[in-house]
């Protein structure tokens, strides 16, 4: 698989404190790759990272696979587009001025394809409007708009439906959508928000304190996150004769317990584990949702 | 760079405050000229004559106030709105960031100047008497602002480029020019006390006696004396109130101060900005 970015064992420290602690993690080509944690975990540090803005203490990570160390980064950086934290706008400059400012740093040497950028974000008739007056989601559309100024195919955003209303985060989470389908834009979304990002989501990152505890795909998400029935039995090799007689999907996880991907009639598997000489001592329904599955993984207790 | 100096232009371009300063250096020059005009006009049965190059370099005294305003809220601007990032996400390197910004703060001072200059010369050579400095004078009185406004910008670009807070950097700014100025402001007076006070006094018969002459405490000798001067010299408030008041006797050695002064803030501020943790 190829990835657009890649961390070796990222770390930074501010004083004492690591913020990232022997980071590793895994953006594939393509994907909508959703970096989840708490606040304080350690998302936007990684992205100041790998946006420049601060050195690594120690570790490294790869853009396209060129170390950030080469000298070369800097042209691979012309791929990329991101908004972190706050988008990065002129406020005293309207819509266009701001992309017009884009296109000068980037080198872009005509403003032609200005409109079409401001009507991919809807922001097409803000006229003369200054970027100060404008609502915080349509702050948001500009600065996304302003990094993909130079049609990047990485567009890193931090946390970008913070605050914003029910519409703003539709509008964003359609763009994103559109960017991702429509230009094949490999797109790294961090935030806490995690019913908005399973929405969007092919893959998933899941940080805390510094560190990825876990790394896969949306689809591996759903299956771990599957509803099933957890039963408890006193011996699983009966259990798993009679599940294979009935022809459904189960997992065994261990002497005593499996989930079973399937509506079964309680009573009638009783009957036929009873017939093993196998007892039913318990069942369970579950239906993990990304929020349960993200409490169950990094431990739902205080932070420190 | 010129990507970025480009991209800074075109701000510098739709800057009100850019252009509120060039307004403010125009209408500075203007009323220090009629100033000089109607002192001229009032004191015309005394002879009183007012030269054009009294008010010509006075924006030598203005720029260092001036680009303290600027510098730090055209720049700090794009710490406040987070527009830095803009640039380094797409991978211009810092130094080059920092020189684009250097050079974009001494274009604009460069700019206020010669707006000031500009408005000196429309109005002081129809209305004032011509200048009195030979041309390699005026040169060099004219070299030696245009290095001192080019000290003064990489001085403001330092600390607005390493203090994240704009306010914060205007504030360190104004108020560092002030000092500087207040500083020139003593040293003039230290190496302008007379060496000797002269004393007199009343006789009984109501005569004005003139006593022997005493040294005086405040005058600064010897090695002393050549810490002030230097310091005189090479600060570049002090440097502002000599071209404010046509003192200046060596602009060469004052520009030749500035360019160290612009090159030592300028290396140790992009040290500085390479290593700084962005937010």
């Amino acid at each position: 698989m190829e990835y657009v970015l890649a961390t070796q064992g990222l770390s930074k420290h501010y004083r004492q404190f690591k913020a990232l602690d022997n980071l590793t993690m895994h953006v594939p080509r393509g994907s909508i790759y959703g970096f989840v944690g708490r606040n304080g975990a350690g998302k936007t540090t990684l992205i100041r990272l790998i946006c420049g803005l601060q050195a690594p203490t120690s570790g490294s990570y790869s853009l396209y696979g060129t170390d950030f160390n080469q000298k070369e980064i800097a042209k691979i950086r012309r791929r990329m587009g991101a908004v972190v934290e706050t988008p990065s706008i002129y406020l005293d400059l309207t819509a266009e001025d701001n992309l017009k400012e884009q296109f000068r740093v980037l080198g872009v040497p005509t403003d032609d394809g200005i409109p079409e950028l401001l009507k991919l974000v809807g922001l097409e008739d803000t006229g003369k409007k200054k970027a100060r007056n404008f609502s915080l989601g349509m702050k948001q559309r500009l600065g996304i708009a302003v990094a993909l100024a130079g049609d990047p195919d990485f567009l890193v955003l931090d946390e970008p439906v913070n605050g914003l209303d029910p519409q703003g985060i539709i509008d964003i989470r359609e763009l994103i959508l559109k960017l991702n389908r429509e230009r094949n834009i490999t797109v790294l979304i961090s935030s806490h928000i995690l019913d908005e990002l399973s929405k969007l989501a092919t893959h998933y990152g899941f940080i805390d304190s510094g560190r990825i505890v876990k790394e896969l795909s949306a689809r591996e998400l759903e299956a771990a996150c599957r509803k099933c029935l957890r039963v408890e039995v006193t011996d699983t090799r009966a259990l798993a004769r009679v599940l294979d007689g009935m022809g459904v999907e189960y997992k065994i996880l261990s002497d005593g317990q499996a989930d079973v991907f399937a509506q079964l009639n309680i009573s009638q598997l009783s009957r036929a584990l009873d017939a093993e000489g196998c007892e039913l001592l318990s069942a369970q329904e579950r239906d993990e949702s990304l929020e349960s599955y993200f409490v169950n993984l990094v431990g739902g207790g205080p932070r420190d | 760079m010129i990507k970025l100096l480009s991209a800074n232009l075109l701000r510098l371009k739709k800057s009100i405050l850019f252009w509120s300063c060039i307004i403010l250096m125009l209408l500075l020059g203007a009323g220090f000229t009629l100033q000089r005009y109607w002192e001229q006009v009032a004191y015309a049965e005394f002879g009183q004559l007012s030269y054009l190059d009294e008010v010509l370099f006075r924006h030598g005294l203005l720029i260092g106030i001036v680009a303290a305003v600027f510098v730090p809220m055209f720049f700090g601007m794009e710490y406040s709105d987070g527009a830095i990032r803009n640039k380094m996400v797409v991978g211009h390197s810092r130094l080059s960031i920092y020189f684009a910004n250097l050079i974009t703060a001494v274009v604009s001072s460069l700019a206020f100047c010669a707006a000031y200059i500009l408005a000196v010369l429309a109005l002081g050579v129809p209305l004032l008497n011509g200048i009195r400095l030979t041309p390699p004078q005026c040169a060099l009185f004219m070299l030696g602002t245009l290095a001192l406004a080019a000290a003064f910008s990489a001085l403001y670009t330092f600390v607005a480029m390493l203090c994240t807070r704009k306010a914060a950097s205007a504030v360190v700014c104004i108020l560092g020019v002030f000092l500087l100025l207040f500083a020139g402001i003593y040293i003039n007076s230290r190496l302008n006390a007379p060496e000797f006070l002269r004393e007199y006094s009343i006789a009984h018969d109501g005569q004005v006696v003139e006593e022997e002459p005493e040294p005086n405490p405040q005058y600064v000798r010897g090695t002393e004396r050549e810490v002030y001067q230097f310091l005189y010299d090479f600060l570049p408030g002090c440097q502002s109130i000599q071209y404010g008041d046509m003192s200046a006797e060596n602009p060469a050695l004052l520009a030749a101060y500035s360019l160290v002064i612009f090159a030592a803030s300028t290396g140790t501020g992009a040290a500085l900005f390479r290593r700084k943790d962005l937010k």
